[in-house]
């Protein structure tokens, strides 16, 4: 089934930024935050915005019936 | 604020007073927990310098020495006289002193004793020690560090930060998630009611909604002492278009007629589709808005062609109209009236009508004689009367018809004309026709069986035409009262052998093959086709009174019945005039060749007791059989 797109290019940007802020911050460079388990949370956080950003398309806002995307 | 707005800022506070509430007890609980690691700590400092004591040497010199070298910022020791209950030197005095106010002094126990005091905001945490064997106490007692909660966020801000960040994501997700379902809960609600409360093809509220448009409307008048005309408007042709043109084109029609009312009332009335193929339309009753000037609005709408599919057609509407206050006090009252007027419309056959309370077939008594009827039927109150029928050529009574009579126990006398329309409209023409056929058999074997062989003629509605079981009872009837077939005649009205000829057509031949005679009633008042009549196995036709009446008086009347006898006489049948009232009408039916004639000049319809002691009695007058009395004996009687 095609991912139908949801995501507004600004919304995509924001996605991507956050998406690799905190997986810079989970995974990469671990001296911001000493509890691994927050790191992990952080940094999975991280993928999952990230992949929205790459498939523009947002999962809650496909079940939520919401799109930032115009035609 | 729409919903998905509320719902995020709800769960987003949630989540931060459940952050907080959470970051306010875990700092609590740190708090408790450290206080009783700090308790333990100087617990276990106190033991230690006690391990140092050797018991040989001089207790108090040896504290007093040790003490100093072990102090520090952690650790601020007091030396107590537990007998004396003072601080010794060698120590802290002034915390000592705040600890004398907190110890329990009991010599000689060896219980550790631990608790915290304050001094202006500074919390100090203790523990005392006894010296073992001796009446000396160690106190050990630290001052707690104030800036115990930034360093306890220090720790646990990050992850309650980002816990907090989860937290708060995750509440506009499931926020999101929660504002679609009740979107959409809330869409099929609506989407419900608005199915429940209209018309799903003209998108106008239907026969419910109109109820309580009505009803609100009626209140809105009472308190405002208005008017409120409430019309019924029948598209009578949709059966005829869906039939013929199929329902698409009958919902088009309909369509095209909610389009030119909306047109025609624009804002000043509500309009419903109230069934089928009925609108309704309420509007308030004033000068402008009268009834009349509403009627010839709406009547409008029809007069122009409906092109539907490519077919241009003019369709024809009838109206029932009924008036607030006028007519109705409650909105169900009204409707029902107009329902009446938009029957007698119907029934009258002409465009529209206002209610009129002597029109209205459903009133309470007119109930109430239906269900009077239906009880006397079933309990055989009614009565048969019969009225002779005489031949000419034989000059004797050859035949009765039997007509029914109803003498109600209230009312007295009730028309057969209203009571069997009554019958014909419930459905309760039926047993009233099987009633009337037991009860006629049976009369004419009694006959029979006193040596008169009368024909007895039984009125059929056209409802009877349907009763598929009609031709066996009748057969059975004739072989249990061992009646011949050709002393029964059922007679059949003109018009109700149109209502469905091919149904009539199918019944009358089953009849005819039972041997019954079959009589065409009331004839010329139809419209029979004469081709028609051709092909129906009949035997007779009876020419209405209404010519025969007249016939003496009326030189085209009396054209009528002799054309009309003309023409039976050459089809092969034979001619019965009813409404005979005089000699001359007598003889000229009898010139002209009819074969049986009935009327007041004969005799009235009568119980059978009655025709039956009028024959004896003539028959003793007279010597003469039952069956043939001289028609001048008969007209006495009348």
């Amino acid at each position: 089934m095609a991912i139908k797109r949801n995501l507004h290019n600004i919304d995509i940007a924001v996605r991507t930024l956050i998406g690799v802020a905190l997986i810079y911050i989970g995974f990469v460079d671990t001296s911001y935050i000493s509890n691994d388990v927050v790191r992990w949370l952080l940094g999975i956080f991280g993928i999952v915005n990230l992949l929205a950003a790459t498939l523009r398309s947002c999962p809650v806002y496909a079940l939520a019936d919401i799109s930032t995307y115009q035609k | 604020m729409s919903l998905r707005l509320k719902l995020i800022l709800s769960f987003v506070t949630i989540s931060l007073m459940v952050v907080s509430i959470f970051s306010a007890v875990a700092y609590i609980s740190a708090r408790e927990y450290t206080r009783h690691i700090e308790q333990v700590r100087l617990h276990k400092s106190n033991e230690h310098l006690i391990e140092m004591l050797d018991k040989s040497l001089p207790l108090l010199a040896q504290l007093q020495h040790i003490v100093p070298h072990h102090e520090n910022s952690d650790n601020v020791f007091s030396i107590i006289d537990a007998s004396q209950k003072k601080i010794l030197p060698g120590g802290s005095f002034n915390l000592g002193k705040h600890l004398l106010t907190k110890l329990l002094i009991q010599p000689g126990t060896s219980k550790t004793q631990k608790g915290s005091f304050t001094i202006g905001k500074q919390e100090y945490l203790w523990s005392a020690d006894p010296v073992p064997d001796s009446q000396y106490i160690i106190a050990n007692t630290y001052l707690r560090d104030s800036s115990d909660i930034s360093t306890f966020f220090s720790y646990v801000g990050s992850p309650f930060s980002t816990t907090l960040l989860i937290s708060i994501w995750i509440s506009v997700w499931a926020a999101l998630l929660l504002a679609r379902l009740f979107l959409q809960i809330s869409e099929k609600n609506t989407q419900l009611e608005y199915q429940a409360s209209h018309d799903l093809l003209t998108r106008l509220p239907n026969r419910a909604a109109i109820g309580r448009s009505v009803q609100q409307a009626m209140e809105s008048a009472k308190t405002n002492n208005e008017e409120l005309l409430f019309c019924l408007v029948d598209i009578d042709a949709l059966k005829e278009i869906n039939d013929s043109l199929g329902h698409k084109s009958g919902d088009i029609l309909l369509n095209q007629v909610t389009q030119r009312l909306k047109h025609t009332l624009r804002n000043s009335g509500h309009i419903g589709r109230f069934g089928g193929n009925k609108f309704s339309v309420m509007i308030k009753h004033n000068e402008i808005n009268n009834a009349e000037n509403i009627r010839h609005k709406l009547l409008e709408n029809f007069e122009p062609v409906y092109e539907i599919n490519g077919h241009s057609l003019y369709v024809h509407a009838t109206l029932g109209i009924a008036i607030f206050p006028e007519h109705a006090n409650s909105a169900q009252e009204l409707i029902q009236k107009t329902e009446t007027a938009l029957h007698t419309a119907k029934r009258l056959a002409i465009d529209s009508t206002l209610y009129d309370a002597s029109q209205d077939n459903n009133s309470a008594e007119r109930l109430r004689l239906t269900h009077d009827l239906r009880n006397a039927i079933h309990n055989e109150e009614l009565q048969l009367h019969y009225q002779p029928q005489f031949d000419v050529r034989l000059n004797k009574i050859s035949g009765v018809e039997a007509l029914a009579r109803w003498i109600h126990p209230q009312q007295g006398f009730i028309p057969p004309d209203t009571f069997i329309e009554i019958a014909e409209q419930t459905g309760l023409i039926q047993s009233l026709t099987d009633w009337v056929l037991r009860t006629a058999i049976k009369q004419c074997a009694e006959w029979r069986d006193m040596g008169k062989y009368l024909t007895v003629s039984v009125n059929l509605s056209a409802r009877n035409l349907h009763d598929e079981t009609l031709g066996s009872q009748i057969s059975n009837l004739l072989n249990y009262w061992e009646i011949a077939p050709d002393k029964l005649c059922l007679e059949i009205t003109e018009t109700a052998m149109m209502t469905d000829p091919a149904h009539a057509k199918k019944l009358l031949k089953g009849l005819d093959d039972l041997g019954v005679r079959l009589s065409i009633d009331d004839f010329g008042t139809g419209y029979s086709s004469l081709g028609y009549l051709k092909q129906l196995p009949v035997d007779e036709l009876k020419i209405d009174k209404s010519f025969v009446l007249n016939m003496a008086k009326d030189e085209s009347d009396a054209s009528i019945v002799r054309a009309t006898v003309s023409l039976a006489h050459d089809l092969g049948l034979e001619v019965v005039a009813e409404g005979v009232e005089d000699q001359v009408s007598q003889d000229e039916l009898s010139r002209m060749g009819c074969e049986y004639i009935q009327g007041y000049h004969i005799a009235r319809p009568m119980p059978h007791d009655e025709l039956t002691a009028m024959l004896i009695s003539t028959r003793t007058k007279n010597n003469t059989q039952l069956d043939e009395i001289p028609v001048d004996a008969q007209s006495n009687v009348n």
